[in-house]
C-alpha cells in the first residue's frame, strides 16, 4: 500500500508492504531497514538503524500530528479514498467563512457588513472557558455577512462572518 | 496578647473546588487520616476529585454561579455529611469572606483566613491602605476604589504614565488594563469597571503607577493562631502572559538572603497586623534596582505552592489542617531552610499557535513523565472530557533538582515524554520558553513572555532523518486506523452472516 505523505512542509511517498517475512518499508522508492510495533493504536515503537523512536498519534480539533521525540509534526496522508471525498476547506468561491472555533459566547463584533478588512485584523470577540479571545481575518477582504450578534451563544463550527 | 485558642480536632473536610487542587487537598486528608466529601457539577460528575474522595455530592448545573460558588450549599452538604472543616482551594469561594463568615457561624472550620482577615486584605484597595499603615513600600497609586473618570484622570495625571487600572476585588489578572496615556483612560475604565462586575460582582477599580519591567516575586507566608507567622521563601512568577502566571519558581535567582529576610519580615508584619492566619501569599514587584513594592495579599493556598513545598520539605495542605485545627506551628523561622530549585509549569488546553485558543474536549491519549524530581500535580485522565465551563488548566508539572539550571534541564526531558493527545496543549510554548537564552539566565520580568511571543519563532527544521521516521509513523497510524476499520466491517459483515443464519434455524 502506498501513501502520499504530506508532513511539515515535504511531501513523502511511503510504501508499505507486508510479506510473509515481515514488514517492508520503502520512502520515496528507497528501502528503510527498520522494524516497527504498534503498543497500541496511535503509539508506535520505530528501530531504523541504530536509533530507537517512540512515535504517537496526536489527534485534536485543529489535525492530526505525529510526535516524535517530542517534537509535533502535521501530517495528513492522501491515499484514493480521501482525495474522492474532497478537501473540506472554509475558502468557497473567494467567501472565507470565520468559524467558531468552540462553543462560547459572542462578546462584541469589530466589524460591520461591508467593511474592509486587513488579514489577521480582529473581526470578532467570543468568550468560552473564561477566556476572551478575538478571531483574526484569515484574508484581505469585504465583510459580506454577519450571522452573529453581540451576546449570542454560538456552537462549534458555527459561521460567525464571511469575508470575500 | 494571649487568647484562648480553640483546639478542635478535623475528621472530615468538604472540598469546595474541582480539578487539581481538589484532588491535592484530598491526597493531603487522606495522608492524615482525615475524611473526605467532594461536591461537583453536573459536567464533572466523572471528574478525577469525584473519584479519589470518600463521599460525593452534586451541586448543580454546570455554570460556577449554578455549582461552585453555591456557598449555602455547599455549607448545607457540609452539616448533611459531618464535615467539620471546609477547604476553598483557590479560585471559586477561597476570597469569599462573607462565606468564611458563614462557616464560622454555622461552626464549621473554614480552612483559611477568618472573615476579618480577609476582608482587610481581601480587597485590594484595603490591603493598600493596610501595607501604609505598617509602612510597606507598595506601588504608588490610589488607595481607594475611583468614583468617576474624571477621578482616574486625576489621579493618573498625579503619578504620570503609564499607569494600571486594577479591579479591587480582583485576581486572575481580570479587570486589569495597562494604560498608557490619558487618551486611552476612559475606554480602558469602562472595560475594567465591566469586566470586574461580570467577574467579581464589584466594579470597583483603583490606578497604580505602571512599574517598568518589574519581576513579579512573592512570599509564602503561613500563620498559627497563636499570633505566629512564618515566611517560607519566595516564588518568582516573573512569566505571565495577559497577567497569568505562566511558569513559577522557587527561589528566584535574584533573590539573597538579605533581601528574602527583609521582604519576608515585612509580608509578616502586614499579615501580623491584618490578623492573618492560615497560609497566604504576599505578593511584590521588584524593580531593576531590587527596590520592591507590595502589589496586592492572596488570602488563600496558591496554584504555584508546590514548589514552595518542593525547597523547603513541608507540605502546605498538612500544615494548613494543623493551624486550622488551632495547633500551633510546628517549627520556626529559623527552621525553614530551602535546598535546591523548583520549577512549575501549568498545562493548559490551549493552543499557542492559534492565539491561546482554548481547546476543550476529549483526551485522547495521556502519558505522563515521571522520574526523579518530577512531580505533577493533574486534575485529568486519559478518556477524560475537558468542559469548556472552568479554567482550561489540565495540570501543573513540577521539576526539582539541586540547582536552577538541572531544573529546567529536567524540566524539559520531562515536557519531552509529555504525551497528551485530543486536545491542543501549550507545552510546545513551555519547551520555547525553557530553551530560550534569556529565560536561562534569569533575565525575566512580567514582560519577559510578551517579547518572546512577539519575536518570530525559530524553529530548527526537522533532519531528514525525522522527517523520514515520521512520515513512516504516519502511514503506519494510518495502515492500522485502516486495518482496524476492515476487521471491524469484516466482523460486522460476519455477525450479520450469524443472525441471518439464526433466523433460518429458528424458522425451521
Amino acid at each position: 500500500m502506498k501513501y502520499n505523505v504530506q508532513i511539515d512542509d515535504a511531501m513523502r511517498v511511503v510504501e508499505l508492504l507486508q510479506l510473509d517475512d515481515g514488514l517492508h518499508v520503502s520512502v520515496d522508492g528507497v528501502g528503510v531497514e527498520m522494524d516497527a510495533e504498534i503498543l497500541q493504536p496511535g503509539l508506535l515503537s520505530l528501530r531504523v538503524g541504530k536509533r530507537s523512536y517512540h512515535c504517537w498519534l496526536d489527534e485534536t480539533p485543529q489535525g492530526r500530528r505525529v510526535v516524535v521525540e517530542g517534537r509535533r509534526l502535521a501530517y495528513s496522508v492522501a491515499d484514493p479514498r480521501q482525495l474522492r471525498r474532497g478537501a473540506h476547506s472554509g475558502m468557497e468561491g473567494g467567501v472565507a467563512q470565520m468559524k467558531a472555533p468552540m462553543p462560547g459566547r459572542v462578546v462584541n463584533l469589530l466589524v460591520q457588513v461591508g467593511d474592509a478588512v486587513e488579514a489577521k485584523q480582529g473581526v470578532v470577540v467570543i468568550e468560552a472557558m473564561k477566556m476572551q479571545n478575538e478571531l483574526k481575518a484569515p484574508k484581505a477582504g469585504r465583510v459580506v455577512r454577519i450571522h452573529a450578534a453581540a451576546g449570542d451563544t454560538v456552537q462549534s463550527g458555527a459561521v460567525l462572518v464571511e469575508i470575500e | 496578647m494571649q487568647k484562648k485558642v480553640q483546639q478542635r480536632r478535623i475528621r472530615k473536610v468538604l472540598v469546595a473546588n474541582r480539578g487539581e487542587i481538589a484532588v491535592r487537598v484530598i491526597r493531603a486528608c487522606r495522608e492524615l487520616g482525615i475524611g473526605t466529601v467532594a461536591v461537583y457539577s453536573d459536567v464533572d460528575r466523572r471528574a478525577l476529585h469525584v473519584l479519589h474522595a470518600d463521599e460525593a455530592y452534586r451541586l448543580g448545573p454546570a455554570p460556577a454561579r449554578e455549582s461552585y460558588l453555591r456557598g449555602e450549599l455547599i455549607l448545607e452538604i457540609a452539616k448533611q455529611s459531618g464535615a467539620d472543616a471546609i477547604h476553598p482551594g483557590y479560585g471559586f469561594l477561597s476570597e469569599n469572606a462573607e462565606f468564611a463568615e458563614m462557616c464560622e457561624q454555622a461552626g464549621v472550620i473554614f480552612i483559611g483566613p477568618p472573615a476579618s482577615a480577609m476582608r482587610a486584605l481581601g480587597s485590594k484597595t484595603k490591603a493598600r491602605q493596610m501595607a501604609d499603615s505598617v509602612k510597606l513600600p507598595r506601588v504608588p497609586g490610589s488607595t481607594k476604589g475611583l468614583e468617576s473618570l474624571h477621578e482616574a484622570k486625576r489621579v493618573a495625571a498625579e503619578i504620570g504614565y503609564p499607569v494600571m487600572l486594577k479591579a479591587a476585588a480582583g485576581g486572575g489578572g481580570k479587570g486589569m488594563r495597562a494604560v498608557a496615556a490619558e487618551s486611552e483612560l476612559a475606554e480602558a475604565f469602562t472595560n475594567a469597571s465591566s469586566e470586574a462586575e461580570r467577574a467579581f460582582g464589584s466594579s470597583e477599580v483603583y490606578l497604580e503607577k505602571l512599574i517598568e519591567r518589574p519581576r513579579h516575586i512573592e512570599v509564602q507566608l503561613l500563620a498559627d493562631q497563636h499570633g505566629h507567622c512564618l515566611y517560607l521563601g519566595e516564588r518568582e512568577c516573573s512569566v505571565q502572559r495577559r497577567h497569568q502566571k505562566v511558569i513559577e519558581e522557587a527561589p528566584s535567582a535574584v533573590v539573597d538572603e538579605s533581601l528574602r529576610k527583609r521582604m519576608g519580615e515585612a509580608a509578616c508584619k502586614l499579615a501580623l497586623a491584618a490578623g492573618y492566619t492560615n497560609a497566604g501569599t504576599v505578593e511584590f514587584l521588584v524593580d531593576a534596582k531590587k527596590n520592591f513594592y507590595f502589589l496586592e495579599m492572596n488570602t488563600r493556598l496558591q496554584v504555584e505552592h508546590p514548589v514552595t513545598e518542593l525547597v523547603t520539605g513541608l507540605d502546605l495542605v498538612h500544615l494548613q489542617l494543623l493551624v486550622a485545627q488551632g495547633e500551633p506551628l510546628p517549627l520556626q523561622q529559623k527552621d525553614v531552610r530551602l535546598r535546591g530549585h523548583a520549577i512549575e509549569c501549568r498545562l493548559y488546553a490551549e493552543d499557542p499557535d492559534n492565539g491561546f485558543m482554548p481547546s476543550p474536549g476529549r483526551i485522547t491519549r495521556l502519558i505522563q513523565p515521571r522520574g526523579p524530581g518530577i512531580r505533577e500535580d493533574c486534575g485529568v485522565y486519559d478518556g477524560w472530557t475537558v468542559p469548556l465551563d472552568y479554567d482550561p488548566m489540565l495540570s501543573k508539572l513540577i521539576a526539582f533538582a539541586p540547582t536552577r539550571a538541572m531544573a529546567i534541564d529536567r524540566m524539559q526531558t520531562a515536557l519531552a515524554e509529555y504525551c497528551i493527545g485530543g486536545v491542543a496543549s501549550n507545552v510546545g510554548l513551555f519547551q520555547r520558553i525553557l530553551g530560550d537564552e534569556k529565560f536561562r539566565t534569569a533575565e525575566i520580568d512580567t514582560g519577559y513572555l510578551d517579547r518572546l511571543l512577539a519575536e518570530e519563532k525559530v524553529i530548527a527544521p526537522p533532519s531528514e532523518e525525522e522527517l523520514m521516521v515520521a512520515a513512516i509513523a504516519a502511514a503506519l497510524f494510518e495502515g492500522h486506523a485502516v486495518k482496524q476499520n476492515q476487521t471491524a466491517a469484516a466482523e460486522e459483515k460476519q455477525s450479520a452472516w450469524h443472525r441471518a443464519a439464526r433466523r433460518e434455524a429458528l424458522r425451521g
